[in-house]
């Protein structure tokens, strides 16, 4: 069984990726329409506001390691954290991000690195714009707490891993202003339901890195995670009509 | 030149790690923990720079005395005592262990009661900052969970304890997997965009 299962996970991943490369070298030029989603569009527009107006950002990038499960969403985080550094680097006040890993961390002052080079900004660049808030899920949360009034921040995303510990982290930047918040676990996204003012449930978290425009492969992956979608549906579906007629 | 060797170093550590998972030869296999290992003492070493770098978030606030800076000072000397203090008698030691019981432990309890208090708040409030039938939903889902789970004194409400399995077990356990799913596919797909080399968090 576990042979099975193997190889299964092999030909989904295999089939993931010929999806990604294909979509992503299919029509370069264009980039594909996606459906409304209103948190990535309250992101865009808080991003936007925060760059004319001259108020900070911040965007926590959860208690995971880059070591675990949990690091495709910290690898989100960090997308959306290059996008969002590039646009708030000219600002009074450049965008803040959190973590709880030593090396979260320093990836993520590496992408502020890079968006500082990029806008020709690299005397303005402040390692501790990245920052460990604390260490350990309520260790983390408890730090973070401090960020959104101590940093005078006006919008909170919250992309990354986190337990339901989230919620003092939304709840603090809900006192300052915007939340928009998504995670892995299905528990934190119920707990982000309530006290975020812009849930992300599911997968939408994996669609930042598309709506916000940070390359093409971004926008590839979401369109293979489509299909790959119905294939697992209609794989689910058959499976249950043949276990139902006695076949399996 | 250094951004090529980057590439091709994440790509092959990355792809080599998955192969050996699910090809059982020796070599391979011992390569994986030998890879694994040196990931541990990196994230280690990130970690010690980690903490280094919370010191100095904190150092500044003092210094410019920003907002909270009073905490701040409060966070550095506790830094500073538990890392003398455990590199001293070590992390066994009564003292140490002193510290993780009596303090760490009691104050993240406390935390975790604190966490109750705003979800039922935040719950409540949710249905006046987003009027809409999906909270409404979300709502009456929450209620009926509660009061078929604590024991309410004097009445006895029929069907109550069985409809909130149901709740929990069918429509709960359903959309669960439906959205354990979707994040599996997400979670495999930015996986991959690291391996095939179209996403480069490392130097972006």
């Amino acid at each position: 069984m576990a042979a099975i299962e193997g190889v299964l996970a092999l030909v989904v991943g295999l089939l993931l990726a010929g999806l990604i490369l294909f979509f992503t070298f299919l029509r370069r030029g264009q980039w594909p329409t996606f459906r409304r989603l209103p948190a990535l569009e309250a992101l865009s527009a808080d991003i936007g506001r925060s760059v004319e107006s001259g108020t900070r950002l911040h965007l926590s990038l959860g208690n995971g390691s880059m070591y675990g499960p949990e690091a495709s969403a910290t690898l989100v985080g960090l997308a959306a954290l290059s996008q969002i550094a590039k646009a708030g680097s000219v600002s009074d006040k450049p965008p803040l991000a959190t973590s709880a890993d030593g090396a979260v961390t320093l990836l993520s002052q590496d992408v502020y690195r890079v968006a500082f080079r990029h806008q020709r900004a690299e005397d303005r660049y402040d390692p501790l714009l990245g920052r460990i808030a604390g260490l350990g899920p309520l260790g983390y949360a408890a730090g973070t707490m401090h960020t959104a009034p101590d940093e005078d921040v006006t919008a909170t995303f919250i992309l990354g891993p986190q337990g339901r510990e989230v919620a003092l982290v939304a709840e603090a930047g809900s006192r300052r202003g915007d939340v928009v918040g998504g995670t892995l676990d299905p528990v934190a996204q119920a707990v982000l339901y309530a006290t975020a003012d812009h849930p992300l449930i599911g997968e939408e978290l994996f669609a930042t890195g598309a709506y916000l425009k940070v390359n093409r492969a971004h926008a590839a992956s979401v369109q293979a995670q489509d299909v790959m979608r119905w294939v697992v549906i209609g794989a689910a579906v058959a499976l249950a009509v043949l276990g139902t007629v006695g076949i399996l | 030149m250094k951004f090529h060797v980057s590439v091709v170093v994440a790509i092959g550590t990355g792809l080599l790690t998955l192969v050996a998972y699910f090809v059982p030869l020796a070599p391979l296999q011992a390569m994986r923990a030998a890879l694994l290992q040196i990931g541990a003492i990196l994230a280690t070493v990130a970690l010690l720079l980690g903490a280094g770098n919370l010191l100095s978030v904190h150092a500044r606030k003092i210094r410019d005395g920003k907002p909270g800076h009073l905490y701040s000072i409060f966070l550095v000397i506790s830094m500073l005592s538990v890392f003398i203090m455990v590199t001293v008698f070590g992390p066994q030691s009564p003292y140490s262990v002193w510290i993780v019981t009596q303090v760490q432990q009691p104050l993240e309890v406390a935390l975790t009661g604190l966490l109750s208090g705003v979800l039922l708040i935040a719950g409540v409030r949710v249905m006046f900052r987003r009027p809409h039938w999906s909270t409404y939903l979300f709502f009456l889902a929450a209620v009926i969970v509660l009061l078929g789970t604590a024991p309410l004194p004097f009445v006895a409400i029929p069907f109550l304890q069985g409809f909130r399995n149901w709740l929990a077990q069918v429509p709960a356990v359903g959309g669960g997997r439906g959205l354990l799913l979707g994040i599996a596919l997400g979670a495999t797909a930015t996986g991959l965009r690291v391996l095939l080399g179209l996403d480069q968090p490392y130097q972006r």
